[in-house]
């Protein structure tokens, strides 16, 4: 049930850039819609502590990555590896239970239900007591105090940053070891989203290993010490987020040229 | 030269949302004109006025210096426009052949061929395309990148003077993304006019003469490949606003 101990040697396949000892590592993966396959042979690792960010165009397989990270789209190829074992073939319920939470695209809450109501569903699968839960509901309360004015609210019925702060404590509220975040800046105002920016730095301060997929190329490097590029299914740069911002394949990986 | 294909404040909405916008645009005769943009620019909805598959709301389209404005598919088929689709949907009770000759029978009426004429078409764009040794394959039997050729040879067996291409590299490997390239290239060096969309942007940065960029229904951007992928307001659709300041190429 649980995972193995952190396994030695995981990197080997790793690009140079990536941790000796990933949290996360995926090797050759490819996953495809039917006929269309999305992700070609994509290969990348997390360290633990890390934040990483995915970049990239439209259409690029970023959603479709993060989703087989968190089990809710099938494998064709590949492997994926988490805390040392192999869960590519695990249900999502099993992933978040070892650690993995997904804040998806368009932050996906339960508009019918209340905030807190929202966030007590994050915490579903955890087996520890009420006690526990209270304190992390505390928590999330103090990182969104916005979230804990509003927690007898709909979910449906909050503002766009709001909503994704909610998201954010949602999978916050599984405890997870990995969080991945998919599009933080969503239709955001500027302001909104330095605010949302600060407190998913305040989340990995605290210990929690991010990968993020952004489209707003800054922003994801803002927040990342490293960073994929994908471009049509296929990682085609990776490195240092300094490195990645000064990078004349950013702008090539998304325009081509 | 005067255009061959002309669009002047054209738009159409899908209630409150235009999904393009006013536009105006042309295509020169004996190009290949690569149309990009973020997800949601209307591209494919341009690509379905054009053909007729979409009425406009208002503006015009003129072929040839004719309006073409809202007529049906069929008769701009027959005019000289055809089209692959996106998600392609061939015939399935038919073959591979048999698929390409009812190009050659409804296509631009000028060339329009009796049965065993289109059949004898159909043989020569499936060679052409590379799909000769599946022509008797029922299309149920073909991989992803075969149906794409298929689809390609539908609308070139329509002797087109402008095709429409909506991703037909949508789901290829690199290998079979080149192929496609030189093959595009090879139908516009034969005098065919084209007009495409593609996300696999090194594609379409390679072989267009020109680009025009689309955000929100509107033109932002067109020129040569290069010059597009300078162009801040593209970096800005692309990147993200921060991203166009900081690149040092304007704004």
């Amino acid at each position: 049930m649980a995972p193995e101990a952190p396994g030695r040697g995981g990197a080997s396949t790793a690009s140079r850039a990536s941790p000796p000892d990933p949290l996360l590592a995926i090797e050759g993966l490819d996953v495809a819609y039917g006929d269309v396959q999305v992700l070609w042979g994509v290969t990348l690792a997390v360290g633990r502590g890390e934040a990483v960010a995915l970049i990239g165009s439209n259409g690029a397989g970023k959603t479709t990555l993060l989703r087989a990270i968190s089990g809710t789209v099938p494998v064709r190829r590949g492997r994926i590896r988490f805390r040392g074992g192999d869960v590519t073939a695990l249900p999502p319920d099993r992933r978040v239970r070892l650690g993995v939470a997904h804040v998806p695209e368009g932050r996906q809450l339960f508009a019918g239900m209340t905030v807190r109501e929202n966030l007590v569903m994050g915490a579903y699968s955890r087996r520890d007591d009420a006690a526990a839960l209270a304190a992390d509901l505390e928590g999330t309360f103090r990182l969104f105090p916005v979230l804990q004015e509003r927690r007898h609210q709909l979910a449906g019925t909050l503002s766009g940053g709001e909503q994704q702060m909610c998201a954010i404590g949602r999978g916050l509220m599984a405890r997870p070891a990995l969080l991945l975040i998919d599009e933080l800046s969503l239709g955001l105002a500027p302001v909104v989203l330095e605010r949302l920016v600060e407190a998913v730095r305040a989340i990995h301060g605290a210990g929690t290993t991010l990968l993020l997929v952004e489209q707003d190329v800054l922003t994801a490097l803002d927040i990342a010490g490293r960073a994929y590029i994908l471009a049509n299914g296929r990682i085609v740069l990776a490195g240092e987020s300094a490195l990645v911002r000064e990078s004349d394949l950013v702008r090539e990986a998304y325009l081509g040229i | 030269m005067p255009a061959l294909l002309e669009g002047q404040a054209l738009s159409r909405r899908f209630g409150a949302l235009p999904a393009v916008d006013g536009l105006d645009f042309a295509v020169e005769p004996g190009e290949i004109l690569g149309v990009i943009g973020p997800n949601g620019a209307g591209k494919t909805t341009l690509l379905n006025l054009i053909s007729g598959l979409l009425p406009p709301t208002a503006g015009e389209v003129r072929f040839r210096g004719e309006a073409i404005t809202g007529r049906a598919p069929h008769v701009i088929a027959a005019a000289g426009i055809a089209r692959t689709f996106q998600v392609v949907k061939p015939l399935r009770g038919l073959t591979v052949r048999e698929n390409v000759a009812l190009g050659a029978m409804f296509g631009r009426v000028a060339e329009r061929r009796p049965t065993r004429a289109a059949l004898a078409k159909a043989d020569e764009v499936l060679a052409f395309v590379g799909l000769a040794e599946r022509a008797g394959a029922p299309v149920g039997a073909l991989t992803i990148a075969d149906l794409k050729r298929l689809e390609l040879a539908r609308a070139l067996a329509m002797d087109p003077l402008l095709l429409l291409l909506d991703e037909v590299m949508a789901g290829l490997n690199p290998k079979e993304v080149g192929w496609v390239m030189g093959l595009i290239q090879e139908v516009n060096r034969r005098g065919v006019t084209i007009l495409m969309i593609e996300h696999v942007m090194k594609a379409i940065m390679g072989i267009s003469h020109r680009v025009l960029v689309l955000h929100h229904g509107r033109r932002i951007a067109l020129g040569s490949p290069q010059a597009v992928s300078q162009d801040p307001a593209v970096i800005e659709a692309y990147l993200g606003r921060r991203y166009a300041k900081g690149s040092g190429v304007g704004a």
